[in-house]
């Protein structure tokens, strides 16, 4: 039996490379800061096409990759229509020359010159243009001979954008009290610090909707965080991973619920739990975050509440109730006597509600965001019963008790909804 | 304008090598070896008319992409970005066009599972010896459509250097070869 799947000639095939890429970080054998990326001929211009999509990359080189391949102007027996340009576009690396994200060398051998040559140079020159360390470089032989020479330049190409010592010399810098953190394309992550303090975490016996999972008890909280203001968005997410697993955008499953709206800053959703946790790992690749000796991460429960409560001991930090108003959920059902609001059926732009006493936005509702912990019912760190992470905040499909600051949602790690997201926290290296 | 003169000094060039080897031949050689001499030459230039005639498809091929999609060169938006709001709508559902055969792993690779999606697919890696330490690593993308063992070979140089190789096997790959694409209704 051959793999599963239809061949799409360079578009869906990205798909595949970018999650062999975050199975391979995933090893407990490799660095996950440092993952290259490499191919040859057909291998190549997927590379292109990765290290255009993801951020996962430290670098990559190119051998004999086309930035775009001359069989789609000439064959008729694509398994696509290639009189749509988009079509022919998004399989072409040298359309989007200004968005590659991380430094590439596209090798090529002197006997293809004619062809990989022109291709590869001005696609370099575009990308250059656009400021990127991206070189076309000729290497003698032809298009199989030259690949075993261009790989020893690719290896010291590699070895001097991350060398073999890993940069922890220096203590990490203290975390600010605000941070922005750039994604490219204008995309910004916003995060503030918690500072250190003790908190009531769960809910007393006599709130309504308390369950025997969320007994009071006091946390300390002895070391900072940023947290992100808001959930991280759908742009955010691509910006990073490379793909878009949302169910509520324009190419996702419940895109007739959004039409027409921009969703770019909807919270992404219908993401595993691995997958939140490899948009952290990718976030502390960013220098912004590495030559600090920051890492991302998802917060642990305790974290996520302190942020939720702010200072308050209420079911929400509004207090005591909540209207749809105030945050998106099943409106028909508000908390301690609200009014009755409207139910949207789906997410909401990020940011959309007012936001708690530490400037945090969509604790309540909206989606429910991963935190890092496994679920136990006594809140238990040693949990024995591995079969769920605990998930926070409710979402725009529940009622209001499910979105109260002490509810906590127990979710088998692999599992995705059109109202799973997350939130992401910075903390110190090693900390 | 400039491929036009590139392939044109390239024939140029043939065609000199051409009226040359006899005449170079004639000079130089024994009579005995006269044949031999030129029949080598011939190879050489036989070889650099397919190169030719490549380059020339190539750069035809070039050509008519440039003119049937005006401006694809310049795309100002981020092709993350792109991606979000794209799905390539398939024709055929279908097999790569290569050969392919499922193919079993040499000894000292293993080979793993990894998900995309919905889909499980197979990808070779060299597992290290020593599991204590974090090692570099590279993907590494085949070429052609299909993967075979030529193919971690070449990946070996990257493995010399202590770097973990994964190569992945992509979506309908490395099935029975079937070059006829099933249609979609």
């Amino acid at each position: 039996m051959g793999q599963p799947g239809a061949f799409s000639y360079f578009y869906d095939e990205v798909d595949d490379v970018l999650a062999a890429a975050e199975y391979l970080a995933k090893q407990s054998y490799v660095d996950p800061n440092r993952v290259f990326l490499a191919g040859h001929s057909v291998g190549g211009t997927l590379t292109l096409l990765a290290a255009l999509a993801s951020r996962r990359f430290r670098a990559a080189t190119s051998f004999s990759g086309a930035a775009f391949w001359p069989e789609f102007a000439e064959s008729k027996s694509l398994p696509f229509d290639r009189r749509d340009p988009q079509e022919i576009r998004m399989r072409s690396p040298i359309a989007y020359a200004s968005s590659f994200h991380c430094p590439l060398r596209m090798y090529f051998g002197t006997r293809e010159d004619g062809f990989f040559g022109i291709m590869s140079r001005r696609t370099a020159a575009l990308a250059r243009k656009a400021g990127l360390d991206v070189e076309a470089v000729a290497v003698e032989g032809d298009h199989g001979s030259h690949v075993a020479k261009a790989m020893m330049q690719s290896i010291a190409f590699f070895k001097k954008i991350a060398p073999d010592e890993a940069p922890t010399g220096s203590s990490p810098v203290e975390l600010p009290r605000t941070l922005d953190v750039e994604l490219g394309d204008s995309i910004k992550l916003k995060l503030v610090r918690i500072e250190t303090g003790k908190f009531l975490m769960g809910s007393p016996v006599s709130e309504t909707g308390h369950t025997d999972d969320e007994a009071q008890h006091e946390v300390v909280v002895a070391k900072p965080y940023l947290i992100g203001i808001f959930p991280v968005t759908q742009a955010q997410y691509r910006q990073l991973m490379g793909t878009q697993p949302s169910q509520f955008s324009p190419v996702g499953r419940s895109r007739d619920k959004v039409n027409g709206l921009d969703t770019d800053e909807f919270p992404v959703e219908n993401v595993k739990w691995e997958d939140a946790m490899d948009f952290c790992s990718v976030l502390s690749l960013l220098p912004a975050l590495r030559d600090n000796g920051w890492v991302g991460d998802l917060p642990s429960e305790a974290e996520w509440e302190y942020a939720a409560r702010a200072g308050t001991r209420t079911p929400f930090y509004f207090g005591n109730q909540l209207s749809s108003e105030q945050a998106n959920f099943n409106g028909n059902n508000p908390y301690g006597g609200g009014p009755k609001g409207p139910f949207l059926q789906r997410t909401t732009k990020v940011g959309s509600y007012p936001p708690n006493a530490w400037g945090l936005y969509d604790m309540h509702g909206n989606v429910l965001q991963w935190t890092r912990d496994w679920y136990d019912k006594d809140y238990r760190a040693d949990a024995s019963d591995m079969t769920a992470r605990t998930a926070r905040a409710g979402f725009w499909g529940l009622g209001s008790n499910g979105c109260r600051a002490a509810r906590r949602m127990p979710v088998a790690p692999n599992v995705r909804g059109s109202g799973l997201g997350f939130r992401v926290i910075i903390r110190l290296r090693n900390n | 304008m400039k491929n036009i003169r590139y392939v044109s000094s390239f024939v140029v060039f043939v065609v000199a090598l051409r009226m040359a080897a006899p005449l170079r031949s004639q000079e130089t050689a024994a009579p005995g070896d006269i044949r031999q001499k030129f029949q080598e030459l011939q190879k050489v230039v036989e070889q650099q008319n397919a190169d030719l005639a490549e380059q020339q498809r190539r750069l035809f091929a070039i050509e008519s992409y440039l003119a049937s999609s005006p401006g694809a060169e310049v795309q100002n938006e981020d092709y993350t970005k792109a991606r979000s709001r794209f799905h390539t709508k398939l024709l055929r559902k279908g097999p790569p066009p290569d050969k392919g055969a499922p193919i079993a792993p040499p000894q000292g690779v293993s080979e793993v599972v990894y998900s995309s999606g919905d889909l499980h697919l197979k990808a070779w890696v060299n597992r290290p010896a020593d599991s204590s330490r974090k090692y570099p690593a590279v993907l590494f993308l085949h070429g052609g459509f299909e993967f075979a063992k030529g193919d971690w070979e070449q990946s070996k140089p990257y493995r010399d250097a202590e770097f973990v190789v994964l190569a992945p096997m992509l979506r309908a790959e490395n099935g029975p070869a079937r070059r006829i694409f099933v249609l979609l209704r």
